[in-house]
């Protein structure tokens, strides 16, 4: 019984599709930029019967005049612009067809479901207008329409692959537009993988969604195939910590990815600098879950790196909500009122992710000891470095919540950006 | 094959060419860790016509994985899945048992080994039938084209030399903080692999997959399961509603799950351990008595014994060795993959990375897709994913379709009678391009292949929604979640 209900249904599924109803038959993009045409001329009348390869229609560009071929066989059923027409968007129905046989009386229109694209039409013209730079290029390839495939500014697209098997909603999608092999391989920018033209690239080919709405998924899907090493964080080697500062100096690469704060704290606030010390991993995490709070309330346990779904911390935090956007390392507390001038070596470090671990088991990474030199003006420097993820752009923003955050928490003495 | 080469190095040089050569002892490539990683890299590098040594210091290839991890935990979780479906899921499908049901550890850990040492003795015969060197020992650096091997029967050791080496050490189990582990009440992964008689009662740190597929396996066998897990939520990297519907169908089997729960202690006392626990939120705690507690917290980087310091290798702050996108290190000739590296612990993840740093030292170039790495959690039913989740593309502002189609409605399923679950496919608004399909149900795991090809295609679900899935299949409900993402799915 269900097998039968299966068969019918999805039998019944295709034929609205492709049997009972007419096609629609719409204005063709005969160039990448083409957003409007006119109809010149139709070379023939409803009711009237063409087989493939003969010409439906003249069509007018703001560059040329165009004949427009039939892809198959069919039937003219119903003219809906007329000869003289101008300025019709790309994608409008000017007809519809019906195929050979069908009984033009009683069949039915197609909804338009994209009756939603000429009022769109405008508005894909705005951010081209916006765009000149991507805009300018392709004029100049327009002279020479076959490579017009290629001259898209974005890195995603590539030529057609002229080898490929069209995908079966490529393949349909086509045909309902009458766009033949060789159109689509010379004309439609590929997004897809080696080549290969996907149903986006159609559907912004058709002016249906904007090539950018294809070229941004496809960037952000291209930006995920890679392993994500923006982020890494060199462990610290305890013996040799200054070696440890140049190497990050070092880094000439990316010097803009890490911010270093330095917070003077008064300590009459808390337990001497022991007690500081002991709170100083809470605040940083009290203020990363605040700062990622502030962009996402639901995330209010705070962020874990999605790219390395199986990575350490991962069961232990799961799930993973967020991607981090900076990461706190090399924590150091400064005794600012040290007599002798040799940087104190009560300089611990911790790292962010241990907290995590210290935090279960309800004990503090910086429980070291402390400087003997406590002095009765008690102050200390809060160092930080912070790590930021320069793959997302809102990292920055997340890095200011975070610092605001700190001070919010500290009220602290003084604030300087190093 | 090592005590041969032992022997040749004391033989007369100069009278046998080929033995000055072997004794010598240098190679093209050397691959240290004989796991998913480092023998696939070492079969390809191989096969790629250099020559090959792969140096493991475990007595079997495989690593982790084919070990203690992935393989023995499979054999594990299909037993008892047959076990409890023959006790209680077999009266209402017409089978009746006459007499009593019962397991037998030793056999079903017997039936584990064979399994196990089946496929590490298979990797064997593909070394030699690749001609693939191996050396059973640990391998270590002396500099930047030299590694000491040290070998596991105690021999004396010798040195190798390659022009380009491959790591492939892996990872082990996460330690927690404080609680001292035994392998016997306190276990990790691999203590649990091979209990020897059933826990009553089995407390376990971590609602990852880990921790979930062995709190499967004996909840089966009747042990009282509890998960502690510090988030609100089960399930690491899976989406929130597959994570929650997974930890409702687990809890129905009996299964305790303490959430947004921290351990704050862990110790043995006698053959029972105590575990002290602490609502996060409440500030609540409690202590828990169980016969075993299995600590799955996660796994970290294994370096120990590689001396990588001696080459100036670096370290990351969670322990990984640090590369550039062809796997790099700061020596250009050593080269590191899987889990003691970035990116997700998982075995297949691995491979894909060993033949691509093979293919880079061959050729120059090598491919591995991160965006299109699939999960799988063989509970029951399984749990697959693959591509993004809803959090993700959320954060990212990307405007996407769900098309989710249930297992009730689907006609294998109900023959089956096993209808717990959904596919449920994320596809971009505009272009209708697959950004991550997320399955719970029987055989997710193999069902979430088709879900690799639409994403490695850039096929949109219209593509999946069009193309013919043999019925009855679980896999109808693939296409009919991929139909609800732009038009009406048809049986549901
Ligand atoms: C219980 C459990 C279940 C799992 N289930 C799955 C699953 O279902 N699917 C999945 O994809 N993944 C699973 N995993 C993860 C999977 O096992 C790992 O991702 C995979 O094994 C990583 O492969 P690798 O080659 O990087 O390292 P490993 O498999 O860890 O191999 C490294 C090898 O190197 C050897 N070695 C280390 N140092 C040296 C040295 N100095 N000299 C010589 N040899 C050395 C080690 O002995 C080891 O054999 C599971 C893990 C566990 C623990």
């Amino acid at each position: 019984m269900l097998r039968a209900s299966l068969r019918s249904s999805v039998r019944s599924f295709h034929s609205n599709r492709v049997y009972n109803a007419a096609t629609i038959f719409r204005m063709p993009a005969m160039s990448p930029t083409m957003t409007e045409g006119g109809i010149v001329a139709w070379k023939l009348k409803s009711g009237d019967k063409f087989a493939a390869g003969d010409v439906l229609v003249e069509v007018e560009t703001d560059k040329a005049t165009i004949d427009v071929e039939a892809q198959d066989d069919g039937v003219m059923w119903d003219i809906l612009k007329n000869d003289g027409d101008k300025a019709i968007p790309v994608g409008q129905p000017i007809a519809y067809l019906a195929e050979e046989g069908d009984d033009l009386s009683s069949l039915e229109k197609p909804k338009d479901d994209q009756a939603a694209a000429p009022k769109e039409e405008p508005k894909k013209e705005e951010p081209k207008k916006e765009e000149p730079k991507k805009e300018e290029p392709k004029k100049k390839e327009e002279s020479k329409p076959a490579s017009s495939s290629s001259s898209s500014s974005s890195s995603v697209f590539s030529a057609a692959n002229p080898k490929q098997k069209f995908s079966p909603a490529v393949e349909l999608l086509l045909h309902e537009h009458e766009i033949s092999n060789e159109d689509a391989l010379s004309k439609i920018q590929a997004s897809g993988p080696k080549g290969r033209i996907l149903k986006g690239d159609v559907l912004a080919y058709i002016g249906e969604i904007k090539l950018d709405a294809v070229s941004k998924i496809a960037e952000w899907i291209k930006s995920k195939e890679h392993l994500d090493l923006s982020n890494v964080v060199l462990a610290e080697k305890k013996p040799e910590p200054k070696k440890e500062d140049t190497k990050v100096a070092e880094e000439p690469a990316k010097p803009t990815d890490i911010l270093d704060l330095s917070i003077t704290v008064d300590l009459t606030q808390f337990d001497g600098l022991s007690g500081f010390k002991s709170y100083a991993p809470f605040l940083i995490k009290d203020a990363t879950s605040l700062a990622y709070q502030r962009k996402f309330p639901q995330f209010s346990e705070g962020p874990t790196s999605i790219p390395s779904s199986g990575d350490l911390f991962d069961e232990l935090v799961s799930p993973s909500v967020t991607e981090s956007r900076f990461e706190v390392t090399n924590v150091k507390f400064d005794h600012w009122e040290e007599i002798s001038d040799i940087p104190v070596k009560s300089v611990q470090s911790s790292q962010a992710p241990d907290d995590l671990f210290d935090e279960i088991i309800g004990s503090s990474p910086t429980s070291t000891s402390t400087p003997a030199l406590a002095k009765s003006n008690s102050l200390v420097d809060l160092e930080l470095t912070v790590k930021i993820n320069e793959k997302l752009s809102d990292s920055k923003e997340f890095i200011s919540y975070f610092e605001e955050a700190l001070y919010e928490l500290l009220e602290p003495v003084e604030k300087e950006s190093v | 094959m090592l005590r041969s080469t032992q022997v040749l190095r004391n033989l007369n040089k100069s009278r046998f060419n080929f033995v000055r050569f072997a004794s010598t002892k240098e190679h093209d490539v050397v691959v240290i860790g004989g796991g998913p990683g480092g023998y696939v890299a070492a079969i390809k590098a191989a096969q790629l016509g250099l020559d090959t040594a792969c140096v493991e210091k475990r007595g079997k290839l495989g690593g982790t994985c084919l070990n203690v991890g992935c393989i023995p935990s499979k054999a594990l979780l299909n037993n008892t899945h047959l076990y409890h479906q023959i006790k209680h899921d077999s009266e209402h499908r017409g089978i009746e048992i006459a007499g009593d049901v019962s397991v037998n550890i030793t056999k079903l850990q017997e039936a584990k080994e064979k399994a196990v040492n089946g496929l590490t003795s298979g990797i064997e015969m593909l070394f030699k039938k690749n001609k693939v060197t191996y050396y059973k020992g640990e391998g270590s650096f002396i500099d930047e084209n030299n590694i000491k091997v040290k070998p596991i029967d105690g021999a004396e050791e010798f040195d190798i030399k390659a022009k380009d080496i491959i790591v492939a050490t892996g990872s082990e189990a996460t330690p927690f903080p404080g609680i001292e582990i035994d392998e016997e009440r306190i276990v990790t992964s691999t203590g649990a692999l091979s209990l020897k008689e059933l826990p009553k009662r089995l407390a376990i740190i971590g609602g990852g997959i880990i921790g979930l597929e062995m709190a499967s396996v004996y909840a089966r066998l009747g042990s009282e399961v509890t998960i502690i897990e510090f988030q609100n939520a089960i399930g690491a990297g899976m989406d929130a509603e597959v994570a929650k519907t997974s930890q409702k169908i687990l809890g129905k089997q009996g299964l305790k799950f303490k959430l947004g729960t921290k351990v704050t202690k862990g110790v043995r006392e006698g053959d029972i351990v105590k575990v002290g626990v602490e609502n996060v939120k409440s500030g609540e705690t409690e202590e828990l008595e169980a016969d075993v507690l299995l600590v799955a917290i996660g796994r970290r980087p294994y370096t120990d014994g590689l001396n990588f310091e001696a080459v100036g290798l670096e370290k990351d702050n969670k322990g990984r060795l640090v590369i550039d996108s062809e796997y790099r290190t700061n020596k250009q000739n050593i080269r590191v993959i899987g889990d003691v590296t970035f990116g997700a612990m998982l075995a297949h993840k691995a491979e894909e990375e060993g033949i691509a740093a093979a293919e880079y030292i061959k050729k120059g170039h090598g491919h591995v897709n991160y965006g299109n790495i699939p999960s799988v959690m063989y509970t029951h039913p399984e749990v697959a994913w693959v591509g993004s989740n809803e959090q993700q593309l959320k954060e990212q502002g990307i405007k996407y379709k769900v098309g989710k189609y249930p297992f009730i409605a689907n006609s294998r399923a109900k023959t089956n009678l096993d209808t717990e679950g959904f596919v449920k496919i994320l596809a971009d608004a505009e272009t209708q391009r697959v950004l991550g399909v997320h399955i719970i149900g029987p055989n997710a795991g193999e069902m979430i292949a088709e879900g690799g090809l639409a994403l490695e295609y850039g096929a949109s679900t219209e593509d999946i929604a069009r193309t013919c899935h043999a019925h009855p299949t679980l896999s109808e409900a693939f296409k009919e979640a991929a139909l609800g993402t732009f038009d009406k799915t048809i049986n549901f």
